[in-house]
């Protein structure tokens, strides 16, 4: 027993193996915001990061520039008969959002949960331990970034803020397996069907959109929007389209597996995106005539 | 001015890692999980060619910017790199040295990352794999990746190490200077 104590290599393994849970227990807490320190060394290496990734993505482009040139003739005639349709429905939209705005302004509703204010930034890195998919974009909270904005590229939602620090802040993608990361989304139909976004299928690469009633009926091929009803997601954010569903074990739910627009792996330029009506005002309003009518 | 050659090296090292994950998406799309390890290249052959603290010293910083950048979880790497330098060494007294199998030491050092991660990635609940798929989609790629870049770069590496490491010739294992 003496000697087992005298063995200094042994202790020290076994101080840093505590040292190590303590070190996980400490960094896994829920945190509101990052600690200087731990901004300042990750703004440090954001700094070095755009400093060799801005080359390394200009060449890139240049080659998938050069890999579009390939088969530009073939998109050109494709386009070019999907352009007709864009004409009607471009007239459409105009008519709808019109129609929209006057029967808003009847109603004197002003706040929409669908409107929303978008920051431009560009990705300087991504987690190369794959097994929480994370990227680090070049705007941080000096740029108005906070915890849990939503993400998006052009084609659709892909994650939301983890942390934002001065100059960076990490995006925590969908496909990352946390049990805290839900999104309410709806699928599109005749009748909307709400759901919430939980986890990810690796094999498949989908989505599951889980929690919905049994007895609704979901049509493959419906489009999957967030709903923002979480109050941190503005609405209307696309996600993907549903490519199956099937029901839980115990046959109370359904699941929908979802397939992202967004490809999780090309992405280069992203948009963080807020909602942009201010709910402190929302609510006030709501307390001095709904509250006060109601007799409260 | 010699003197910042090797962690300049150390942060190439760092980032291209990340360039690579954040890139190759772009480039080509596969169904399989690559995982660059490239930092285990640099720190098996800074073994070799300095000496075991300078090694330990640089796993340390390089294990602790990784978890707070990348991970958010402090420990895993800030406990695995320092852990892996020393086994590599210990490895090093035994075998015979020369410049293949300090390449079969890099492999087998990702090899040891990987499962480690696996494991306490596993335990803290981010994995939704099972091993049979874990082997398939991602280890068995992250080797074969892994060993077509160390195939690549041991030559250089060996190079640039004896050329800038400089310690004082008994601490160093091998590869003396010329």
């Amino acid at each position: 027993m003496p000697q087992f104590f005298l063995n200094k290599k042994l202790i020290l393994l076994l101080i840093s193996i505590i040292v190590l849970v303590a070190l996980i227990g400490f960094s896994l807490r829920d945190k509101e915001n990052v600690s200087w320190p731990e901004q300042f060394v990750k703004d440090t290496t954001g700094f070095v990061q755009q400093i060799f990734h801005t080359p390394a993505q200009f060449i890139t482009n240049v080659i998938e520039d050069l890999r579009d040139l390939q088969n530009t003739y073939e998109e050109n005639e494709k386009l070019k008969a999907r352009l007709d349709e864009y004409v009607s429905i471009n007239t459409e939209v105009q008519e709808l959002r019109k129609e929209n705005q006057e029967l808003r302004e009847i109603l004197k509703k002003t706040d929409d949960l669908g409107d929303y204010a978008a920051i431009q930034a560009t990705i300087i890195g991504r987690n190369p331990d794959r097994w929480q998919e994370t990227i680090i974009i070049n705007k941080g909270s000096l740029h108005g970034i906070e915890k849990n904005m939503a993400v998006i590229t052009s084609k659709g939602l892909i994650g939301k803020i983890k942390s934002s620090n001065q100059f960076t802040s990490s995006v925590q993608l969908i496909s990352t397996l946390d049990p805290k990361n839900r999104i309410s989304a709806l699928i599109q139909g005749e009748e909307n069907v709400y759901g919430l976004i939980e986890g990810y299928d690796d094999e498949t690469k989908m989505l599951l959109l889980k929690k919905i009633p049994y007895d609704v009926e979901i049509e493959v091929g419906g489009n999957v929007i967030t709903s923002g009803l979480g109050g941190v997601f503005p609405k209307e954010l696309p996600i993907g389209t549903v490519e199956d569903v099937v029901v839980d074990q115990y046959g109370l739910t359904q699941t929908a597996y979802v397939k992202p627009y967004a490809d999780l792996y090309d992405i280069s330029n992203v948009i963080v995106v807020y909602p942009s009506y201010d709910k402190k005002e929302a609510t006030a309003d709501l307390k001095d005539t709904d509250n006060e009518e109601a007799g409260l | 001015m010699k003197k910042l050659y090797i962690p300049l090296l150390a942060v190439i090292f760092f980032v291209s890692e990340s360039i690579f994950v954040s890139i190759s998406g772009q480039v080509f799309s596969t169904d399989y999980i690559l995982v660059p390890r490239f930092l285990f290249m640099f720190l098996v052959f800074l073994v070799a060619y300095s000496n075991i603290r300078v090694a330990l010293i640089y796993s340390v910083i390089i294990g602790f910017i990784f978890d707070v950048t990348y991970t958010e979880i402090w420990g895993i790497y800030l406990f695995a790199l320092p852990l892996i330098t020393y086994m590599m060494k210990k490895a090093m007294t035994v075998l015979q040295n020369n410049i293949f199998t300090l390449s079969l030491l890099s492999i087998v050092s990702v090899i040891v990352i990987e499962f480690v991660s696996y494991f306490m990635n596993s335990i803290l609940g981010f994995v939704s794999m099972t091993f049979q798929e874990y082997t398939t989609i991602r280890l068995l790629p992250t080797l074969l990746l892994n060993t077509i870049v160390i195939v690549v770069l041991a030559y250089p590496l060996k190079k640039v190490m004896i050329k800038y490491v400089n310690v004082d010739s008994q601490d160093r294992m091998f590869g003396k200077k010329v």
